[in-house]
C-alpha cells in the first residue's frame, strides 16, 4: 500500500505540470499562491527543523527580495530574471550581517531577535517613504517577459507580445499560466535542493548544530558559520519568493509582509515536518483552505489554528514523515 | 608532546586546579586517575579548550591550546576530546556521527553539496567505516545511535573522536557506566588505538585498575594537586597514593 502510493508520487511533477490545464483563473492564481508558500516553507525549513534555530522573522528577506526587484524593476529597469539571483544574493547578504551578531543568541533569545530585525525593517519600510513608498507601497511593478515576450494585450515598448508570437488570442490566463510555471520551477529546484542537501555533508553538519553545538565544537566544526550558512541559505530563498511575489502582484506593500506572515510560513513547514511533500499537503491545508473559505472573514484563524493543534497532536512530527540517514554503509 | 604547564583553574572560591604540571608522551597512553572533586574533569576542560585555565598554559603540536577556540583545538591542533556524558548526535545513525568528524574543510562542504569530489567522499566513508569495523559496530552502522545500548554508543563516540584523525585523543571517564567485561573489552581497544594506530591517548578515570593494565604513565591527582606520577608499577608501590587513594590500613 505504502509501496503503492510513493510509486505514485513519482508522477507528482508531471501532475504539477499538467495542472494548470484544469484550472481556470482564480484556480491558476489560488496555485501559484500555494506554491509561493511551498518555496517560502522550503525556506524557512532550513533554519527551523534542519538547523534547529527558530527564526520568526523570515518574512524580512521576503520583504528585501520584494522590494529588490520593486525599486530595481521601476527605477532602473532590471529585468525580473537578473533580480531573482541578485534578490537571492542580496537577502543572504542581509542574512550574515543580521546573523553574525544575531546568531551568538541562544535559543529564544534568537528569536526574538529576529523577531526584532523583521519589525525593525517593516518600520523602515513603512516610513522611508522616499524609498520604499511608504505604507503606500510601490505600484507598477514590471512584468516579467519571457525571453523579450510581453504578456500584455498591448506590449511594452521594443517587446513583443506572446499572444501574437504564439499565434493565439490573447488571454489573461496566459499570464497566469506563465506565472503558475516560473514558480513551479523555482519550487522544483527548491525541492532538488532540498534532496541534495539531505544527502551532503553540510545537511548533516546542520543537522549536528540542531543536535549538539558543544559535540560540533569538539570534533572541529566551526558551529558559527554553519549557522550563518544555513540562515542565509534560507534567506536566499526567502528573497527568491519576494522577487517573484512583487512581479506576480505588480505592487508591494509593507502589508504583505507582516509578522503573520512569519507565522505562516513557520506553521506551514513545522506542519509539514520539514519535507518536501510534507510541506506540500501542509500549505495546501493552511493556505489554500483559509484562502477559500474567505467568507468566514476572521473565523479563518480559529480554523488554521484548529488544524495545527489536531495535526501537531496527531504527528508531532509533522506531515512529513521520519528521517532518512544521509548515507548508509551498504550502499555509499 | 602535550605538555600541561602550571594550570590552575579557580572558582570563585574554590581552587578545582592548583598548579597542575603533566607530559603526556607521543605514541603512548597516559591516565590520569583521582577520586571524585579531584580536579580531572576540570584539568581536561582546561586542556581540550571547554574552560580557560586561570593560569597556565597547555601546548601541544606546536599550539598554546588555550589561546585556541574548541573548534580549532581539534581541528588545528588535532587534540580532540570524548565526554563523560556521551554526546552523539542522536538521530543521526552511527555511520553519519562518524562521518562528521571527517568534514572540516569548507571545500569539503561545498563540493560534496554540488555533488563534486565524490572520490574523496567514497574515500572517507571508507575511513568512518574502518573505525566502526574497529569498534564492532558495522552492524549497527545505518541504526540512528539513540536506539543503540550504552556501550555501543560510548564507542560510537570515540569512533567518531578518531575520525577527527586526533594526534592526541582524550578520553573523560570511557569506562563509565560499563559492566567489568565492558569495560575490559573497551580497554583492549583503547591499547589497539595507540599501539596499532599510532593516535597517542590522554585517559581520565576515577577506578584505577581499569587503567592499570594498560598505560605508560599515570598522573594521580587528590584535591586539585598532582599527587603522583609514574609507571604503572611507581604507582601501585607510591606510599602516598596507597594512603591517600587506595585507602590507608588505619
Amino acid at each position: 500500500m505504502i509501496e503503492r502510493a510513493r510509486s505514485a508520487l513519482r508522477f507528482a511533477p508531471l501532475a504539477l505540470v499538467a495542472l494548470p490545464l484544469l484550472l481556470n483563473r482564480t484556480g491558476l492564481d489560488l496555485a501559484s499562491i500555494w506554491l509561493l508558500y511551498v518555496g517560502l516553507a522550503l525556506g524557512i525549513s532550513i533554519v527551523i527543523q534542519r538547523t534547529g534555530l527558530l527564526d520568526l522573522g523570515y518574512a524580512a528577506y521576503y520583504a528585501i527580495g520584494a522590494y529588490c526587484y520593486a525599486l530595481l524593476g521601476t527605477v532602473y529597469g532590471v529585468s525580473f530574471w537578473l533580480c531573482l539571483p541578485l534578490a537571492a544574493l542580496l537577502a543572504a547578504f542581509v542574512a550574515a550581517l543580521v546573523g553574525t551578531p544575531l546568531l551568538r543568541l541562544k535559543g529564544d533569545y534568537f528569536a526574538i531577535g529576529t523577531l526584532g530585525f523583521a519589525e525593525i525593517l517593516n518600520i523602515f519600510i513603512r516610513n522611508e517613504d522616499w524609498l520604499t513608498g511608504g505604507a503606500n507601497g510601490l505600484s507598477d511593478v514590471p512584468r516579467p517577459t519571457l525571453f523579450g515576450l510581453d504578456f500584455a494585450r498591448t506590449p511594452g515598448e521594443g517587446l513583443r507580445s506572446f499572444h501574437e508570437a504564439a499565434r493565439l488570442d490573447f488571454s489573461g490566463e496566459q499570464r497566469l499560466m506563465f506565472y503558475y510555471f516560473i514558480i513551479l520551477g523555482i519550487v522544483g529546484l527548491l525541492v532538488l535542493l532540498h534532496r541534495r542537501l539531505a544527502k551532503s555533508n553540510l545537511g548533516r553538519a546542520f543537522e549536528a548544530v540542531r543536535e549538539d553545538e558543544i559535540a560540533c565544537q569538539a570534533l572541529g566544526l566551526n558551529v558559527a558559520r554553519l549557522k550563518i550558512a544555513a540562515y542565509s541559505m534560507a534567506a536566499a530563498i526567502g528573497g527568491i519568493m519576494g522577487c517573484f511575489f512583487a512581479a506576480k502582484q505588480g505592487f508591494v506593500s509593507p502589508e504583505s509582509f507582516g509578522f503573520m506572515e512569519s507565522i505562516t510560513v513557520l506553521a506551514i513547514a513545522v506542519l509539514g515536518g520539514g519535507r518536501p511533500l510534507g510541506i506540500m499537503l501542509a500549505a495546501l491545508v493552511l493556505v489554500l483552505i483559509p484562502e477559500l473559505a474567505r467568507d468566514l472573514q476572521d473565523y479563518r484563524m480559529v480554523f488554521f489554528g484548529a488544524i495545527l493543534v489536531v495535526v501537531m497532536l496527531l504527528r508531532p512530527q509533522g506531515l512529513g514523515g521520519l528521517r532518512t540517514p544521509s548515507v548508509t554503509a551498504r550502499m555509499p | 608532546m602535550l605538555r600541561v604547564e602550571n594550570i590552575s583553574m579557580r572558582f570563585g572560591g574554590l581552587l578545582a586546579v592548583d598548579n597542575v604540571s603533566l607530559e603526556a608522551q607521543t605514541g603512548q597512553i597516559t591516565a590520569v586517575i583521582g577520586g571524585n572533586g579531584a580536579g580531572k574533569t576540570t584539568l581536561f576542560n582546561c586542556i581540550t579548550g571547554f574552560y580557560r585555565p586561570t593560569t597556565g598554559n597547555v601546548i601541544c603540536n606546536g599550539y598554546t591550546l588555550s589561546a585556541l577556540s574548541r573548534a580549532d583545538i581539534a581541528g588545528r591542533a588535532r587534540v580532540v576530546r570524548t565526554f563523560q556524558n556521551i554526546r552523539l548526535f542522536a538521530p543521526l545513525t552511527a555511520l553519519e556521527n562518524v562521518l562528521l568528524a571527517e568534514q572540516r574543510r569548507r571545500l569539503d562542504f561545498l563540493g560534496n553539496f554540488l555533488g563534486l569530489r565524490t572520490r574523496e567522499h567514497l574515500a572517507a566513508v571508507e575511513r568512518a567505516r574502518g573505525w566502526l569495523h574497529y569498534f564492532g559496530l558495522l552492524d549497527v552502522a545505518d541504526t540512528p545511535v539513540a536506539a543503540l545500548s550504552y556501550g555501543q554508543q560510548r564507542k560510537v563516540e570515540i569512533a567518531r573522536a578518531l575520525a577527527a584523525e586526533p594526534i592526541f585523543l582524550c578520553l573523560d571517564e570511557p569506562a563509565a557506566g560499563l559492566n567489568p567485561s565492558e569495560s575490559l573489552e573497551l580497554m583492549h581497544l583503547l591499547e589497539g588505538i595507540t599501539r596499532e594506530h599510532g593516535v597517542s591517548l590522554l585517559l581520565i578515570e576515577h577506578d584505577m585498575s581499569v587503567v592499570m593494565g594498560i598505560s605508560d604513565r599515570i598522573i594521580v591527582l587528590e584535591y586539585g594537586r598532582k599527587l603522583a606520577e609514574g609507571t604503572p608499577a611507581d604507582i601501585r608501590q607510591n606510599p602516598d597514593v596507597i594512603r591517600a587513594y587506595l585507602g590507608a590500613d588505619d
